[in-house]
């Protein structure tokens, strides 16, 4: 992998005011992958993701409503690389097919 | 470009049930209403098996929470976005699945990465999918006894769970009765 120059000092920027354990944060759990997690887990509470990779951002599901997509978007954004790719990777349930595939905005 | 399953693709092709999202998930009910008035976007392209996006990034199909899940595995970090296929902490919620099929999943899930990320819940790995599995299997059996799940939230799907399982065993793939009632409609 090519190492995509600046994106950790602004992903450390981006998390600079924000103490552990890291709720609504991208939380590094490889060399330039993050999970993004929401506290409990229960209906419409679920995770998502962000990869890094040589042209951009592959971001893996998006946030069910305002209230959750708009942070995890602003967090996309600070790492300032295009949003090349969108998985939309679980969501086939009625119940959060819609909801959960609201792309980040 | 918005990937996603077949399944995945026809259902945000149609409108959503926002009454039974409201009735399910009570906490949103507002913002659903803004959702509704926004919409979603669209599948741009269809993923029906194993497909190596970029360098990085391996999609891979799957079932047993539903007809179409997709997971997310970065082999270069180990790390696997397991996606609704599986639930830590949280009890899973297999309506429109089928609970022995997502056990089998869960068999080859845990030796694709060590760091799993879940749809719903913490971070965690093997142990993690183990339990999960081992519920699923109780589910089959119809009945859940005793352990690690006693500390898991929303246990009032077990009864979900367990009759989705049944309904299957009789060639029946409908929405449990449980469910309807759970989402306003029984």
């Amino acid at each position: 992998m090519k190492e995509v120059l600046g994106y950790r000092q602004r992903f450390a920027d981006s998390l600079s005011h924000v103490s552990p354990p890291a709720f609504r944060t991208l939380h590094p759990v490889g060399d330039g992958v993050f999970a993004w997690l929401q506290p409990g887990g229960e209906s419409g509470v679920s995770n998502a993701g962000v990869v890094v990779d040589d042209d951009g951002l592959t971001v893996i599901d998006t946030m069910m409503v305002r209230s959750q997509w708009e942070p995890f978007g602003e967090a996309i954004a600070a790492l300032e690389l295009p949003v090349k790719r969108v998985v939309l990777r679980t969501r086939t349930s009625t119940t959060s097919a819609g909801p959960s595939s609201s792309a980040t905005r | 470009m918005i990937l996603g399953s077949p399944a995945t693709s026809d259902l945000l092709d149609q409108p959503m049930p926002m009454e039974a999202y409201k009735t399910f998930m009570p906490a949103f009910d507002e913002e659903f209403d803004e959702l509704e008035e926004l919409g979603t976007r669209p599948v741009s392209h269809l993923v029906d098996d194993i497909a190596q996006l970029t360098a990085r990034v391996e999609v891979l199909p799957a079932t047993g929470h539903t007809a179409g899940d997709l997971m997310v595995l970065v082999a270069d970090a180990d790390v696997l976005f397991a996606g609704d296929l599986c639930f830590f902490g949280v009890t899973p919620l297999a309506f429109q699945g089928d609970p022995a099929a997502w056990a089998d999943t869960l068999e080859v899930l845990s030796d694709l990465a060590d760091t799993i990320v879940p749809g719903h819940g913490p971070i965690g790995g093997a142990d993690d999918v183990r339990d999960l599995q081992a519920y699923l299997r109780h589910c089959v059996e119809g009945s859940v006894p005793p352990g690690p799940w006693d500390t898991w939230l929303e246990r009032d799907r077990d009864p979900i769970n367990i009759e989705k399982a049944a309904m299957l065993r009789d060639g029946d793939d409908g929405m449990p009765p449980s469910m309807l009632r759970a989402i306003g409609l029984g």
